[in-house]
């Protein structure tokens, strides 16, 4: 943990630290909020029949989950691609 | 008009026949409303027969297509209540097993795509989670579903006899069954099932349950070289396994990869049942010796014997092996590409001594195989092309079989034909198993395990049958070999006769459809607005409701 | 994300529980306007009628079953992500 001149960079401060562990938390809570109402949206009908969630209902929901995670992973693979290949032209 | 003469009076009874003046053309209707004249004639023969031909093909198309959406429909119908169960949220779906391979001869897209059209709407109707075990060589469900019962195994307690250590798996999904066994979320208790998919696959599917469960966990002889039969085999690291098929398993993220796993490389061995010429033996065998040279004995009494029948061979051959390595390192170097395929750990002909693994469960997972029609070939477009316009019993059949996975209420032995009871027994269902037993040996042998969907055989690519030097064990031209032990284990699905009869009463109609006029009125928006515009009736909704 | 020390963890377990807050209130307050928007048609009287009432109870309990499935589906998702190496956005 210690500063080395020259090397590598700077030991971030506790504020940066914070700061950073605070966008991160940002981040996560709002790709969940951004999930779940997707997911709810296509998922659930809106003739509350029930209060419990239907099989199918539950099936959709995992299912929506992992696609949403797959197409995440692919949009910023493909952003980082493009990036990658705007820096080396 | 010439005038006519007078007639007198008088001679009216003189036969005068006036002149006949030219009738008026056309239908007097039509001439009457001051509409062109039409005439109904007939096309000309050769555009009658075109029109003939081409009107009754469409037509055979389009009834065939009609019919089986209909028929999907019904068994749609039958499941669907079970998507309306409620699950808590802490519990996951009932999820099965599906076992895909190419069929001889094509790729593994004709499968999936018969999948998709036949079986797959009847397991979403039902709100069924699925993962699906695919191979795309002659013997990736073997192994595949081998390497899976080895693994439940090791879970479930067994030690290998080489004794060493299991270390913790790394794969993505134990992972995350673990961490689901943590936060408390429960699997689907209850029976789940296997789909197996054509004949091929079936005879995958019972070589690879054989193996897995009377096999040995441990591979019959640890080897790091690739198997000099096989000329583009190499070991695989662990980065270079490639992902299976994006075919419907939602839920799974890598389960489709188990058929490829870790590099075992072993030799392609051919158990002695198949070895009747010596020189697809005589190939193995130079490798065999190395392997016994190089590995050291694990102890188990099954690869001791395959060695004992290996070794005569591999006297012969010894001069070989010097050469085997530098090959072999060859081709690693030059096609580090496909994957190896874990060959057998048993030989069908030891079945009988194998010790059965102490964590077999006393039932087997029950399972339903489905007829996969597949023919190839120039000459037989006439059988495809009937094949294709009546792919409504297909549909019906497929649909019956998938109903009886999804339902699971009667689940039978193989063998309960002759008790005439299975282990849940069905009022329903006895007439037809006594009308079976009047019925001829042949059909007979399509309710034995073996006998499953023998008239596919015929069907296969001539592919299945060649043989070629240096082969591995052919599964698909072996008979099936089921052990007692394990067959007294194994069931099937199948469906009562009450739901089958409800399903066939059904219209096939989808509730959920709208019909043409309904989905007319919501495109131009003629619809009438159905929430109640509560300021605009006066009479809904007392306070006191 | 470096390790924080006792001082920096305290620190951050405030802004954490304060964004808890600000969030809960977000799923709350959207959460009464979609019940109510799919539930709630009928204004001809000033209270709920008991079928409205039974479908708002319905609604909230189906949503917070579904946020909690939701919750469990994402966790196992990011295990597996940890695990193959690729954390989202790092």
């Amino acid at each position: 943990m210690s500063f080395l001149p020259g090397f590598g960079r700077r030991q971030p401060s506790s504020a940066e630290k914070i700061a950073n562990a605070e966008a991160e938390m940002d981040m996560i809570g709002e790709m969940m909020a951004r999930l779940n109402q997707s997911c709810l949206k296509k998922c659930i009908q809106p003739d509350y029949h029930e209060g419990d969630l239907t099989k199918g209902e539950s099936v959709c929901l995992d299912r929506c989950v992992g696609k949403f995670f797959e197409v995440q992973m692919k949009i910023s693979e493909k952003m980082q691609g493009d990036a990658a290949m705007k820096q080396g032209m | 008009m010439a005038d006519k003469p007078p007639v007198p009076v008088e001679s009216v009874t003189k036969d005068v026949r006036p002149t006949p003046q030219p009738k008026p053309t056309g239908n007097p209707v039509f001439r009457m409303m001051g509409m062109p004249n039409f005439r109904f004639k007939l096309p000309s023969r050769n555009w009658l027969i075109f029109l003939s031909i081409t009107g009754s093909f469409t037509t055979a198309i389009l009834y065939d297509r009609y019919h089986r959406k209909r028929a999907q429909q019904r068994w749609c119908n039958l499941v669907s209540h079970i998507a309306h169960e409620s699950l808590p949220p802490s519990q996951m779906p009932r999820r099965i097993t599906i076992f895909l391979s190419a069929p001889p001869g094509d790729s593994i897209r004709a499968a999936r795509e018969h999948f998709h059209e036949y079986v797959k709407p009847v397991l979403a109707a039902a709100a069924m989670d699925w993962d699906v075990i695919e191979g795309r060589r002659e013997g990736d469900v073997r192994a595949g579903l081998a390497e899976k019962i080895r693994k439940r195994r090791r879970k479930d307690g067994e030690e290998p006899l080489t004794g060493e250590e299991t270390k913790p798996s790394e794969e993505t999904e134990d992972l995350v069954q673990e961490w689901r066994v943590k936060a408390g979320v429960q699997d689907w208790e209850g029976v789940q099932g296997d789909l197996v998919l054509g004949r091929h696959t079936w005879k995958e599917y019972v070589r690879g349950l054989h193996e897995g469960w009377l096999g040995p966990l441990d591979p019959p002889l640890e080897t790091a070289e690739p198997s000099a039969a096989k000329n583009e085999a190499s070991p695989l690291t662990a980065e270079q396994q490639s992902s299976a098929g994006d075919d419907g398993s939602p839920t799974s993220d890598t389960l489709p990869t188990s058929d490829l796993l870790n590099a075992t490389a072993g030799s392609a061995k051919p158990p002695p049942d198949i070895a009747e010429t010596s020189t697809p033996t005589d190939h193995a065998s130079p490798l065999t010796a190395e392997q016994q040279l190089s590995a050291g004995d694990d102890g188990s009494p099954i690869s001791e014997m395959l060695q004992t029948s290996d070794s005569p061979t591999a006297t012969a051959d010894s001069a070989e092996p010097p050469i085997e390595p530098a090959q072999a390192e060859a081709q690693k170097v030059e096609k580090p590409k496909t994957p190896v395929q874990i060959p057998p750990y048993t030989s069908t002909s030891a079945y009988s001594s194998a010790p059965l693994a102490p964590t077999t469960p006393m039932v087997l997972p029950p399972t339903t195989i489905l007829p996969l029609p597949h023919l190839l070939g120039f000459l037989n477009t006439p059988i495809r092309i009937y094949r294709f316009l009546n792919r409504r019993h297909l549909a019906d059949e497929t649909g019956r079989e998938v109903a009886a996975l999804v339902l699971a209420s009667y689940i039978r032995p193989w063998d309960s034909r002759s008790e005439g009871t299975g282990d849940l027994p069905f009022p329903g269902d006895q007439n037809s198993t006594g009308d079976q037993r009047s019925e001829d040996g042949a059909s007979q042998e399509r309710w034995k395990p073996e006998g499953v969907l023998e008239g596919e055989e015929r069907d296969w690519h001539k592919v299945a049958w060649k043989r070629y030097q240096g082969e591995p064990e052919r599964v698909w031209r072996n008979s099936i070999v089921i052990e007692p032990r394990i067959r007294e284990r194994m069931r099937r699905f199948d469906l009562p006769g009450a739901e089958e009869d409800q399903a066939r009463k059904d219209d096939g109609r989808d509730p959920a459809a709208k019909g043409l006029w309904a989905s007319v009125k919501q495109t131009m928006g003629w619809e009438e607005d159905g929430a109640v515009k509560g300021w605009e009736h006066g009479s809904v909704g007392a306070e006191s409701e | 994300m470096e390790a924080l020390n006792a001082n920096e963890q305290r620190e951050f377990q405030n802004i954490y529980e304060r964004k808890q807050l600000k969030d809960f209130m977000t799923v709350y307050s959207r959460l009464i306007q979609n019940c109510f928007e799919s539930c709630v048609n009928d204004f001809t009287s000033k209270t709920l009628a008991s079928r409205e009432q039974g479908c708002v109870m319905r609604c909230v309990d189906k949503h917070q079953k579904a946020a909690e499935r939701v919750q469990l589906r994402f966790t196992e998702q990011n295990v597996a992500l940890m695990q193959s190496g690729q954390i989202p956005g790092q």
